[in-house]
């Protein structure tokens, strides 16, 4: 989609480029509609047809209006508003598109890539002259596009699945891994092993400028986007880091500068969220399952700043895991999560004056999941399973309790000194124990099974 | 409904899938509650009195319960003789709540769809949730009580045919997509009016202020 330019005496337009999708196997027959937004009206809507290649299909992945506002432009083809007429500017076309399946064109016409039934990529210009060939990237399909928080291995299933319409795939392929410029001289792609290449078309010259790091595991790649100057390039990826974190990034890289220019993660791996920059060039736009902007420079700057305090950062725990534990113990707020490389878990204090403390401890009774054991705290002490922490001075201080073995969940009464523990062997066993003196003061044990025969 | 404890067979005894303490709030407790899921054939919570120090079962009854399964995290407390109940159902994005009165051992339930987290402040006698589109609302028990009072029955399940459970909440602050909080962490609210949570963005420590 396109807005028409904003000048003054012409109407506010948008032009659209979509395939209606009429039957199971509707074949890539793409229609361009132009509204005129001040008037809400439809003043075209015209199919876009390729005479004579019959085979063959022009995927339209931009669409923009002419300066003045006349004609808009898309694929191979330019419609004239006034004329109502549509035309194709390409000469040679069949030639050009050669053996190939499919193509899809840079905005200035100059450069065709070419897509065929095998791996194989082109990237022709009209004259012939600079051919760029590579193979295709992992492309993954997700038929209906609509599952938000897809775990890996339902996208590892659906990687190979085949999709109903036999161009979808190479639509798809064409709007998440290669991207042109605006003013077509960049050409960006994701390659197989998920790094991206800038290929600079005027001083025909390519560079990988980035590759994924060697412990990531699941890379799922986006798309790509420039902004309308094609100064910068972003790009979207999930991932799975050595620490089994899932996360989605979003990286930028300078055409002036050659350079990175930042990135930040997202989380959200499973939203397959792709990206566009916004009007202004510092925000970039996540769309999918929701729509979000983003502020590159903030994040970027906001990373650079928490590298410096790292005690701040929450990481390296699995966190497709439901992990987190939060809580405000007076005003502070308190976290406890599982730390994943040391099999402890983590109590870490956010306290407003003071700054971060975080307490490393290992508990016998929590295991690996923290959520059977509530906490309680009474602004002094944060009581968790078989542990209490005092909290009162920077310093937190760790006791550990005895707890029964196969302890299932536990529960403080701070003021009284006691702790009730549900032991669960061949019966369920309540104990009731004095933290103080660490002695068990009785126990009881829970039947619900005789009830419940009763009730029923 | 009083079960004693030399009524206690061995083959009788059940084995708690998942299962909450809840101390009585007094300085010196006199009570404790042990509070169980059973989700066999007929979907039920039981509630189990105990006498503190003693650990003589003093009571157990049970109440309905909507047919779902809890997640690990639950969560209880007593206020004014009931015991307020409530966790969630994370991967189904939904919560669930009871208002179980411990005197005359009846409760009623209420299922919410769309709810990530539903946290009681006990000092505002409130529920605070914040659903998966971003809105940070809250109910006084009160209110939930009367709504459920005028429609008569005990499990009011919010994802079939009682959708008014999702209606009447006060809304507080709303929270952009970007910056809801990520699937693997919890939520916190203080009383005085604040939120806290670990965000999507960069998985970082989030909390927001407030009015009630």
């Amino acid at each position: 989609m396109a807005f028409g330019p904003s000048k003054l005496g012409l109407k506010v337009m948008l032009a659209a480029v979509h395939v209606p999708l009429l039957e199971e196997d509707s074949p890539y027959s793409p229609i361009l509609s132009i509204w005129d937004i001040d008037e809400l009206v439809m003043i075209a809507n015209v199919p876009l047809n390729l005479e004579g290649l019959d085979d063959s299909f022009c995927l339209v992945d931009w669409v923009g209006f002419s300066e003045d506002g006349l004609s808009v432009h898309c694929g191979v083809w330019k419609y004239d508003i006034v004329r109502d007429k549509t035309t194709v500017e390409a000469e040679d076309l069949r030639e050009l598109v050669g053996e190939a399946e499919a193509i899809t064109l840079s905005p200035d016409r100059q450069r065709i890539l070419r897509l065929d039934r095998s791996d194989s990529r082109v990237l022709v210009s009209t004259n012939f002259a600079d051919d760029v060939t590579f193979n295709k990237p992992q492309v993954y399909t997700v038929p209906n596009d609509a599952g938000a928080n897809l775990l890996p291995s339902e996208l590892e299933y659906r990687r190979h699945e085949t999709t109903p319409l036999y161009w979808w795939q190479s639509w798809w392929e064409v709007t998440r891994s290669y991207k042109f410029s605006a003013d077509s001289r960049w050409f960006a792609r994701f390659t197989a092993r998920n790094s991206v290449v800038l290929y600079d078309l005027k001083q025909q010259t390519e560079v990988e400028i980035a590759q994924p790091d060697d412990s990531w595991s699941n890379i799922l790649i986006n798309n790509l986007a420039f902004d309308t100057e094609s100064k910068r390039l972003a790009w979207t990826f999930n991932y799975v880091d050595h620490n089994k974190a899932h996360d989605t990034r979003i990286e930028l890289w300078s055409t002036e500068k050659l350079s990175s220019i930042g990135g930040f993660s997202l989380g959200r791996y499973g939203w397959r969220d792709r990206i566009a920059f916004c009007a202004d060039h510092n925000h970039v736009m996540t769309f999918r399952s929701g729509i979000a902007t983003w502020d590159v420079n903030l994040p970027s700057k906001f990373n650079r700043e928490v590298i410096e305090v790292e005690t701040s950062v929450i990481s390296g725990f699995g966190i497709t895991e439901y992990s987190i534990r939060v809580g405000y113990f007076a005003s502070d707020v308190y976290l406890l999560y599982p730390d994943k490389r040391s099999g402890k878990h983590i109590l870490q204090a956010f306290r407003r004056r003071t700054g971060t403390r975080k307490l490393l401890f290992h508990s016998a009774a929590i295991g690996s999941n923290h959520w059977w054991f509530p906490w309680t705290s009474d602004g002094k002490i944060v009581a968790v399973a078989d542990t209490t922490v005092d909290i009162s001075s920077d310093n937190m201080c760790r006791k550990s309790l005895a707890v029964p073995a196969s302890t299932i969940t536990t529960a403080f009464h701070l003021p009284g000194s006691l702790l009730a523990c549900l032991q669960q062997t061949e019966a369920t066993t309540l104990h009731l124990v004095c933290t103080t003196k660490s002695e068990e003061l009785a126990t009881s044990q829970c039947m619900y099974i005789f009830l419940k025969r009763l009730i029923i | 409904m009083y079960v004693h404890l030399s009524q206690t067979a061995n083959n009788l005894v059940h084995k708690a899938s998942k299962a909450l303490i809840v101390f009585d709030p007094a300085p010196v407790p006199k009570f404790l509650l042990v509070v169980t899921d059973d989700l066999d054939v007929v979907p039920l919570i039981h509630v189990s009195v105990f006498h503190v120090p003693s650990l003589k079962l003093e009571k157990i009854f049970s109440v309905n319960a909507p047919m779902m399964r809890l997640d690990p995290d639950l969560n209880g407390d007593i206020s004014e003789q009931k015991l307020v109940f409530y966790g969630q159902q994370k991967d189904q994005n939904c919560c669930f709540l009871f208002i179980i009165d411990l005197e005359n051992e009846r409760g009623r339930a209420q299922v919410f769809p769309d709810f990530r987290h539903l946290v009681y402040i006990k000092s505002k006698n409130r529920m605070v949730s914040i659903t998966t589109r971003g809105w940070v609302q809250s109910k006084t028990l009160e209110e939930m009580e009367v709504e459920a009072l005028n429609h008569g029955e005990t499990i009011f399940d919010g994802r079939t045919d009682a959708s008014w459970v999702l209606e009447n909440w006060k809304k507080l602050l709303y929270v952009p997509p970007s910056f809801l909080p990520s699937y693997e962490s919890g939520f916190a609210v203080h009383a005085k009016g604040e939120v806290a949570y670990v965000s999507d963005l960069g998985k970082r420590l989030v909390q927001i202020s407030f009015k009630w």
